[in-house]
């Protein structure tokens, strides 16, 4: 993985973990990859910026 | 009088076996203790890796048996007409974390049907999802074609 750019909180079985943007793409096409469930741009959370 | 032909499966044939199939029986081994759970699966026929989300509580005995990257053994079997058709895969399963997963490797979980949360009656967060990986040693297949005769 690259640098993370987002953290991804499954809105179904709550699992977390950071991704990048190509781990990013992939989970909204394929879903959550720990349950299955869709995946949604609300459930990719950029770090606020101060 | 019945008659049977065996034959062993290629390797193409095998992983067009298990591409597409979904789900399988697997086995654990700790001690001298057996373990065996239908499970549902994907696989990659490049890598020959299977991937696989296995649901567990925390007093399970799934658990118990995967705390330590156990020997397996994947069983996917399927029987057509007079043809029986068995793979059999054979390694060690191995955690697999979320973080650390390539792009390639989501959008492979992402093939793998979802698990059967419908028969738990826990909610999804109170259930300890894993994904593991297969990376089989051996990999074998056979089909066994039966030839009844209609007068017996």
């Amino acid at each position: 993985m690259t640098t993370p750019t987002h953290t991804f909180v499954c809105p179904e079985c709550r699992h977390s973990f950071e991704v990048d943007d190509a781990m990013r793409e992939a989970l909204l096409e394929a879903g959550c990859v720990v349950c299955g469930a869709p995946v949604v741009d609300a459930d990719l959370t950029a770090p606020t910026v101060e | 009088m019945t008659t049977k032909r065996e034959a062993e499966m290629s390797a193409s044939a095998i992983d067009a076996f298990l591409a597409r199939h979904e789900t399988g029986v697997l086995s654990l081994a700790r001690d001298d203790a057996p373990y065996a759970i239908p499970i549902s699966y994907g696989y990659d026929e490049d890598t020959r890796e299977t991937f696989l989300r296995l649901v567990s509580t925390v007093d399970s005995e799934k658990r118990e048996f995967l705390g330590s990257d156990p020997d397996a053994r994947l069983v996917v079997y399927e029987e057509d007409g007079e043809a029986y058709t068995s793979v059999v895969a054979v390694g060690t399963i191995e955690r697999v974390d979320p973080a650390e997963l390539t792009p390639e490797r989501i959008a492979q979980y992402g093939e793998t049907r979802r698990p059967l949360f419908e028969i738990w009656a826990d909610g999804k967060p109170d259930l300890d999802i894993q994904l593991y990986r297969l990376a089989p040693d051996r990999l074998t297949g056979r089909t066994i074609t039966v030839d009844r005769d209609e007068g017996e």
